[in-house]
């Protein structure tokens, strides 16, 4: 049975649902003079309320959650999921990615971060060690062995990323110490993108060879423009690379928070991925950084 | 940086040990030992495992550093 989001919310009233002065309770007076009990409660405006007109998007996605028995945000903050997921179809962005990741959220667990909002019934992302969560922040790294498996597969996942057209891209809230890696594999160095000013990034290619400083707080993307060509993006700052060569796409899951050996103590908010964005950069920025600014002061 | 060192004995034990979307992973270090970070003591979803966790020595970390990072 499917719960109508609209009954999640006034069950979730502690997460934002209605709050308890406007419900109605349904009282039970002891036969006997005993206390008087409440044996249930409903809305009082239930027969008035219309359910939020969420995008179909979000409705399938606090199903998943529903499913998978996960706290799920609250309705404030599933508004602002639900505005941010409108302003990438609005501008032409949607329809090419294959997964976002949501680790900002108010649901006081990491859980809801772990479902990809593009196509809810994916594999579960899966947090290795210590990856910690704060609330409406997202996930932070400890630099020694925690990290994020996506459970996204781009070599065979049959989506928009594809050799010579792909984009990973995160909003980072705390940035790394050191050379930290943020996107990668697990043993490919195909890929691989550092929270950092280094020129050893590389978006299947050799490293990018010239310097390139993606450090600090904000966002991070790496597209694959061509199979000779990409961008690397710090915030709407673009750095472009031609030349290049064009490696295999490996057959693993994209990781957060590590590449190969190399982790990082940064922190991660949302995670994106799908096909070349370059074009799209300043819209997704604009977008995600709205959310953010959003979830921040719920 | 303090870290916690698996023996291989400790290392079999816990290695995939999984709870609530979190899985147990030791890494090798520089030195070929198996570690993992200390924040897995304070992690909730591993509280069942704490008292073999207590027991990992505790060691300072030796990352392995790639040629690129010099």
């Amino acid at each position: 049975m499917t719960i109508p989001v609209w009954f999640q919310d006034w069950y979730n009233n502690g997460s934002g649902g209605i709050a308890a002065a406007a419900q109605t309770y349904i009282d039970r007076v002891e036969a006997d003079g005993g206390a008087v009990e409440s044996i249930g409660c409903v809305p009082s405006a239930v027969w008035d309320w219309t359910a939020p007109d969420y995008d179909a998007a979000v409705q399938t996605w606090i199903a998943k959650l529903i499913t998978e028995g996960f706290t799920s945000p609250s309705s404030d903050n599933l508004s602002l999921l639900n505005t941010f997921v409108l302003a990438l179809k609005s501008a032409g962005v949607w329809s090419n990615l294959d997964v976002i990741q949501v680790w900002a959220q108010d649901s006081n667990s990491v859980n809801a971060g772990r479902v990809n909002v593009v196509n809810p019934s994916d594999t579960l992302a899966t947090l290795y060690n210590s990856v910690s969560f704060t609330n409406k922040v997202g996930i932070t790294g400890d630099g020694v062995s925690a990290y994020v498996d996506t459970g996204y597969n781009p070599s065979t996942y049959g989506g928009n990323y594809a050799s010579g057209d792909n984009f990973n891209g995160c909003w980072v809230h705390s940035g790394a110490t050191g050379l930290g890696a943020i996107v990668g594999n697990a043993v490919s160095q195909n890929i691989r993108i550092f929270n950092a000013g280094t020129s050893n990034h590389r978006v299947y290619s050799a490293i990018v060879g010239s310097f390139t400083d993606l450090s600090g707080s904000g966002w991070v993307a790496a597209n694959k423009k061509t199979n000779a060509t990409a961008s690397l993006f710090k915030d709407t700052t673009e750095s472009t690379f031609s030349g290049m060569l064009n490696l295999a796409i490996p057959n693993e899951n994209m990781t957060l928070l590590r590449s190969d050996a190399v982790y990082t103590d940064a922190g991660i908010s949302i995670y994106m991925a799908g096909a070349n964005m370059t074009s799209d950069n300043t819209a997704i920025h604009t977008a995600v950084n709205n959310y953010l600014t959003g979830v921040a002061a719920l | 940086m303090r870290v916690l060192k698996a023996s291989d004995y400790q290392k079999r034990k816990l290695q995939g040990e999984q709870r609530e979307g979190f899985k147990i992973n030791f890494v090798k270090d520089a030195d070929g030992n198996w570690i993992i970070g200390k924040g897995i003591l304070e992690n909730p979803a591993f509280a069942d495992l704490r008292s073999s966790l207590e027991r990992l020595n505790e060691i300072e970390h030796n990352p392995i550093i790639e040629d690129e990072q010099l």
